[in-house]
């Protein structure tokens, strides 16, 4: 048996969106890029390595950034090209190892421990894996490699290095990277959580380490204070610990959109809800899950409203999951204001395996329609049938995330 | 900025290791030969399957895509400055 500690590897493309972008277009190249969901939003959902540099953030306002960065280009992001990366990146670590695991749309962990008799070094198979990236996805895509004894030090290791480079972090250097590393660099400590860290003064996650117990039970509680006390010994905390386990069968499924601009047109809503519904209600078809609980949510200027109910049967048709959303849910909505955004969610997610069958003859109908929608759809493609309220005009199809929140559908 | 065209085109490639590469493509009556290929995106809806490879020919980069259930080809972009 090998005495060696174990080492982990986390793989982060840089500037993913934009860099894929860059690397299709050659014309792209070199120059700052702001990359938005579609031409004319107005927020940056992700900015080049050359764009970063002068100070453009991800979340950034276009505006803003046009009066500060007055050379910025401003291009729409595509969806495709970075999910077939991703799944081109997802084949590649497999082929490595079989211990890969992918984390989010451009971050892979590869457990390196048991292939240590096949590379010299941890460090021998981080340049190996670049240079596969590079031959997969070309010549101007970069990544950052970090290489430590667990997760949440490799992960810190990549975030907190300069892009395109490997970063191994030895037992010795772990307490130097936690003390120099910002808590927001931190994976698992998010803006919330860091607020109330520097409440208590702690801006590096080893400063964690020499807060009083009581105080940090009393500012994020005892479960987080658990979580942050692993952190801030380089340990793993909950969430990267389950990803060497099986994954779980997804408890809910929800789709929102954000509108170009301030909506009252109720046949508007209306067509989007639908449209929104009838993707949940295809992902949760496919995965074979049906749901009790629907919820929706609206908010537009300054101004949100939600609201939700658990239903004592479950529901994984696209019609009645609309009735609750809209002629339920919806209609109960008394003090309206114009919206921007719309959110549906299906939750209490079950196997149909475990749910008995309705005996009903309008349910038996329904589901006979909707099966032969869905070999349709499975053959043609989404909305290849649909009702007629999205016959005509545009369509809300489904996007990858970078988050990655449904990757068990993605990659059914 | 990439502007549609969405025509048929007949393009002509080679195999080597079961991967495709065009090599040259025929629009409008004349014949563009591929520089590089900068990225090959695999698209799947249902069973619709489509391979989009962005193409560099005379100095401008072109988006072709093959369907690959129809075995068609259809120049569908090319990038505007």
């Amino acid at each position: 048996m090998s005495s060696q500690p174990d080492m982990y590897l986390h793989i982060d493309i840089n500037s993913y969106f934009a860099t894929l972008l860059q690397q299709e277009t050659p014309a792209l190249r070199g120059k700052p890029l702001a990359v938005v969901k579609d031409i004319g939003r107005t927020c940056v959902i992700a900015a080049s390595k050359e764009a970063k540099a002068l100070g453009v953030r991800t979340g950034s306002l276009l505006p803003i950034v046009k009066k500060t960065v007055p050379q910025i280009v401003v291009v729409p992001a595509d969806f495709a090209l970075c999910w077939s990366a991703t799944s081109k990146l997802k084949t590649l670590f497999e082929s490595l190892s079989p211990n890969s695991e992918l984390f989010s749309l451009d971050e892979s962990f590869i457990h390196f421990t048991p292939l240590n008799r096949l590379y010299e070094s941890p460090l021998a198979f981080a340049q190996k894996i670049r240079s596969d990236i590079f031959t997969v996805l070309g010549e101007w895509v970069t990544c950052n490699i970090g290489i430590a004894r667990t997760r949440f030090l490799a992960k810190l290791a990549s975030e907190t290095a300069s892009p395109d480079s490997i970063t191994e972090v030895s037992t010795q250097q772990e307490a130097v990277l936690l003390a120099s590393a910002m808590c927001s660099d931190a994976c698992g400590i998010g803006h919330r959580l860091e607020k109330k860290l520097a409440a208590l003064g702690v801006h590096h996650p080893y400063q964690i380490n020499f807060v009083p117990q009581v105080d940090l039970e009393r500012a994020v509680g005892l479960f987080w204070t658990h979580q942050l006390r692993l952190m801030a010994q380089g340990n793993e905390p909950l969430f990267l610990r389950r990803l060497s386990q099986p994954a779980q069968p997804m408890k809910s499924v929800g789709r929102s959109i954000t509108g170009w601009r301030l909506c009252s047109s109720e046949a508007m809503i209306k067509r989007t809800l639908y449209n929104l519904v009838a993707e949940v209600a295809h992902k949760i078809r496919r995965m074979h899950l049906a749901g009790r609980q629907v919820s929706l949510y609206v908010s537009g200027g300054d101004q949100q409203w939600s609201n939700f109910i658990t239903l004592p049967h479950h529901v994984w048709h696209t019609k009645e999951l609309f009735y609750w959303i809209y002629e339920y849910l919806y209609q109960k909505w008394e003090e309206r204001f114009p919206v921007i955004r719309l959110a549906v969610r299906l939750s209490l997610l079950e196997s149909w395996g475990e749910i008995p069958h309705s005996l009903l003859p309008a349910w038996q109908k329904d589901e006979a329609v909707a099966t032969a929608c869905d070999a349709i759809s499975a053959r043609y493609g989404l909305f290849a049938v649909t009702a007629g309220i999205l016959a005509r005009g545009h369509k809300i199809r489904p996007e990858v995330t970078g988050f990655l929140g449904d990757k068990q559908y993605q990659f059914l | 900025m990439y502007q549609t065209i969405h025509e048929a085109i007949a393009v002509v490639g080679v195999y080597n290791h079961a991967c495709f590469t065009p090599k040259k493509f025929l629009w409008k009556d004349r014949v563009y030969q591929v520089a590089d290929i900068t990225s090959v995106t695999d698209v799947r809806d249902g069973e619709v399957r489509e391979r989009r490879y962005s193409c560099v020919a005379e100095s401008n980069l072109y988006r072709l895509v093959f369907n690959r259930g129809e075995e068609t080809w259809l120049l569908e972009e090319v990038w505007c400055e």
